[in-house]
């Protein structure tokens, strides 16, 4: 039998008022705290990025920052030290850094984009990807879905993601459950950081594992790819994987109306705060661009020349850069052909805006109907 | 809904915000049984219709037998609302055990198989809710409490949602009387219901699903392991039961005396009981009073002779063992439970007739001795109740008892790589929380703690409570399992 005890009534009342206020309180500290201070504790996949670009900007406190922002394609392919730039005049060299996270589509650039300028990051540039598949809003690169399986979410999403996602309950309902109770939603990190023989050996390895997955190894924050195909077996596989997840995407290309306000709204906050942005369509194996239908590139294009009309920003053309042999798969570029085409990159698209020039006709996409 | 996940509290504090604020008792009586027939509908919303038509069933049958004049009607009465309540039970919860044992009967005997097993889904709680329905209708046969004549009254006896699905069993005529006393905001009762709360949770969270971390992945492949991990999953196992059921229904008295009701407890410590005849008598107690008053006193109870009082407690115990489960094990779990009650009764008498032992048994040491004995029983005959069969009982048996080489030292590495198995979690943890547990128990029993915790300022007193719900929450590992007692 429970030996508890009676107190008077208004010590109870009194009582169960601190307990009520206690609860809320350490919570809502612990939110704050890990929010603030242990960001990669929480959310290791933006905060060691985070630690990274922090520790690169504070080796130069005064080089202007050129940031690359988008999915695991600029993630593994865009290798900033193998771009040849060189500095301007009188000015400090440019870091030139790549913030590429795993199925970024542009309603989580703009998530992104935001906590990086919440948390004092200032790029004078911005290179932005964009993808078609990642326009619809449906399928595998659905930003719902990632946004649950990927990102841990702060206090700061939940205003974006409730307008962005307001019919999702299950994720508003998880991203309030992670703000609200962290003591909860992060115990595992938090036992591995204080007790962590508390934790099963399997969960121990899985959050050791993340945290190394997580960790920048390049200065210029590129990852190699953690997985390069090479058999002919390996490679079909990865086809057909490419074939039941990015080829309805592409037939028709959807443009899911959020998407399309995500971006607008990435590029109106960029002009608002005087950041020069531009866009980015990275290389695509021919088989993948053979996946776009007539209809697939005139809804491509039509929607990017209005896009240019109301934003009027370079608009990068860089699928047909990189040869089918330096694929890994059927969006991500294999090691061996990173280095090229960043230099190419650096070369031909960072160095011009960098320097303030026009890029040259051939990099623009449809240039012609610009015209 | 689970009553540790964030889901109920919020529920819960929005219910019990409302009830409070509602000026009328019988307001109050009619938001309980909507919110439990929501609560109850979470899981299953036809299965939560069937319980009020078959409580209707009941309410009916009770007056209909209050009503009858001669008393072979008011047994014909009882008979049907058995008949029902039983079926119902028989229907949902033992139709396919009884079916595959035939016909593993029959395909021993040489036949083909004949029987399938049906989709059935089991209606959680059903096992506790129909034994509430007995117990009412016997009573009122035995003209112990008049027939509730009001239908909502009776439906919020059954549906009442802290004791529902698990517990504990609540007597109509302990329960009925409290629905009609008026009730008001009691804040020694709700500082009350939040400490049986917090403290359940705390035993869910934090002690019984991390002891699952040692026992399940064990018993699921008890050959794994080396004997010392077996005998500690089985301690684990002993801890989590025991945690995850008292953790229950501390919650449910808890949240029951937060709305102005009085549930009995269920649990008086049993792992500090000095024999097995006392530890059922502090486990699982409104169980254990159920059987004795409903199957074991009508039976013959301990009247007769020493061979009848055996056989009335095999029976009583065996299905004790059935209650809790349609299959083998817990049939068996039973059927031992019963046995050790018997030896318990036979060595009692031996021991009273020699004085010195039983004085010696009787001193400090021999009562932790008896303790420490009747703990490592009961532990003992929990692998065939956490067994899926009595191969994997004798299998757990097998380690426990010989040190024989593990799969790992017999195997090459080459064919281990294809069952990579689930190792538990350093046996650090196992210590800490055993001995968590173990403090809670001789502090509990001393209450030495009390005095300093009245003494403690209001403030202090809460910023406390919020840090065991802290540790409940920190500790709980990878989500909140399903209490045990759900299955039964």
């Amino acid at each position: 039998m429970p030996n508890l005890f009676l107190t008077s009534a208004s010590k109870g009342k009194r009582v169960a008022l601190w307990t009520l206020i206690g609860i809320v309180a350490s919570q809502l500290a612990l939110s704050i705290y890990l929010d603030q201070r242990r960001l990669e504790t929480r959310d290791p996949l933006y905060g060691h990025r985070l630690n990274h670009l922090r520790q690169r900007l504070a080796e130069s406190p005064h080089s202007p920052l050129f940031l690359i922002l988008g999915s695991s394609r600029v993630k593994y392919s865009i290798r900033p030290d193998a771009m040849k730039l060189q500095g301007l005049a009188n000015s400090p060299q440019p870091i030139v850094y790549n913030f590429g996270i795993n199925g970024l589509g542009t309603i989580r650039a703009l998530m992104h984009f935001r906590r990086l300028l919440a948390d004092g990051i200032q790029p004078q540039w911005l290179l932005v990807e964009i993808w078609p598949p990642l326009w619809a809003e449906a399928g595998f690169f659905r930003e719902a879905r990632m946004v649950q399986s990927e990102d841990d979410l702060h206090w700061r999403d939940l205003l974006l993601l409730c307008r962005y996602f307001r019919n999702d309950r299950a994720l508003l309902h998880l991203a309030l459950q992670k703000c609200l109770t962290p003591l909860r939603s992060y115990r595992d990190v938090l036992l591995a950081l204080s007790v962590e023989s508390l934790l099963s050996p399997e969960k121990l390895r899985e959050i050791k594992q993340k945290v190394q997955d997580t960790l920048p190894t390049d200065r210029g924050g590129w990852f190699p790819l953690p997985w390069e195909l090479t058999t002919p077996e390996e490679k079909h596989k990865a086809w057909l994987d490419g074939d039941e997840k990015i080829k309805p995407l592409l037939q028709p290309v959807r443009i899911d109306p959020r998407s399309d306000a995500a971006l607008r709204e990435l590029l109106s906050e960029c002009r608002q705060h005087h950041i020069k942005a531009a866009l980015i369509l990275l290389p695509e194996p021919s088989w993948t661009r053979g996946w776009y239908t007539t209809e697939s590139h005139a809804v491509v294009r039509t929607y990017l020349t209005r896009l240019y009309h109301d934003y009027p920003v370079p608009i990068v053309d860089a699928r047909t850069w990189v040869a089918d042999d330096d694929f890994s798969d059927s969006s991500h570029m294999a090691t061996k052909g990173v280095s090229a085409f960043s230099e190419r990159l650096g070369r031909e698209v960072v160095q011009p805006l960098i320097e303030g020039r026009p890029l040259q006709p051939h990099v623009l996409f449809a240039d012609e109907e610009r015209k | 809904m689970l009553f540790c996940s964030i889901s109920f509290m919020v529920f819960f504090v929005v219910l019990l915000c409302i009830y409070w604020v509602l000026p009328w008792q019988r307001a109050r009586v009619w938001l309980l049984v909507a919110a439990s027939f929501y609560f109850y509908a979470t899981w299953n919303k036809w299965l939560a219709v069937l319980l009020c038509i078959s409580t209707f069933v009941d309410y009916l049958l009770a007056l209909g037998m209050e009503k009858a004049s001669t008393a072979r009607k008011r047994k014909l009465f009882l008979c049907m609302s058995l008949f029902a309540n039983l079926g119902l039970l028989c229907y949902f919860k033992y139709t396919n055990f009884f079916l595959l044992s035939l016909d593993e009967i029959l395909i021993a005997m040489g036949a083909p198989s004949w029987f399938r097993s049906l989709r059935v889904i089991i209606p959680i709680g059903i096992s506790f809710y129909t034994f509430e329905a007995i117990n009412y209708m016997v009573d009122v046969y035995q003209g112990r409490i008049r027939a509730e004549r009001n239908f909502v009254d009776f439906l919020l006896f059954i549906l009442f949602f802290p004791h529902l699905v698990s517990g504990p069993i609540v007597r109509a005529r302990d329960f009925l009387p409290q629905i009609k006393r008026p009730k008001h905001c009691d804040w020694v009762r709700l500082h009350l219901g939040l400490q049986y709360f917090l403290m359940g949770l705390f035993k869910k969270l934090a002690i019984a699903d991390r002891m699952a971390l040692f026992a399940d992945p064990v018993f699921d492949h008890a050959l794994d392991h080396p004997t010392s991990t077996v005998w500690i999953a089985m301690f684990a196992y002993a801890m989590q039961v025991y945690c995850d059921f008292s953790g229950y229904t501390d919650m449910a008295i808890g949240t029951a005396h937060m709305l102005g009701y009085k549930l009995a407890e269920n649990f008086n410590m049993p792992y500090l009981a000095a024999n097995i005849s006392e530890f059922w008598n502090r486990w699982h107690i409104s169980l254990s009073s159920w059987l004795r008053d409903y199957l074991f006193i009508p039976l013959g109870g301990s009247r007769g002779s020493e061979w009848k009082t055996r056989r009335n407690l095999l029976i009583t115990m065996t299905l004790c063992g059935l209650w809790h489960g349609a299959a083998w094990p817990f049939v068996g779990f039973g059927f031992l439970q019963g046995w050790l009650l018997i030896l318990h009764r036979a060595f009692h008498r031996w021991c009273r007739s020699r004085p010195r032992l039983d004085a010696a048994l009787r001193s400090q040491l021999g009562t932790a001795f008896r303790i420490a004995f009747t703990f490592v029983c009961f532990c003992l005959s929990l692998v065939i109740f956490r067994s899926s069969s009595f191969s994997s009982a004798f299998d757990m048996y097998r380690r426990l008892l010989t040190a024989a080489p593990t799969v790992e030292q017999v195997l090459p590495d080459s064919l281990l790589v294809l069952a990579p198995k689930v190792e538990p979690p350093p046996v650090f943890g196992f210590w800490l929380t055993a001995g968590i547990m173990l403090a809670g128990h001789l502090l509990g029993r001393s209450g030495i703690w009390i005095r300093p915790a009245l003494r403690l300022p209001a403030p202090m007193l809460g910023f406390s409570y919020a840090v065991l719900f802290g540790l409940a929450l920190l500790l709980e590992p990878q989500g909140a399992k399903p209490f045990i007692y759900f299955q039964f």
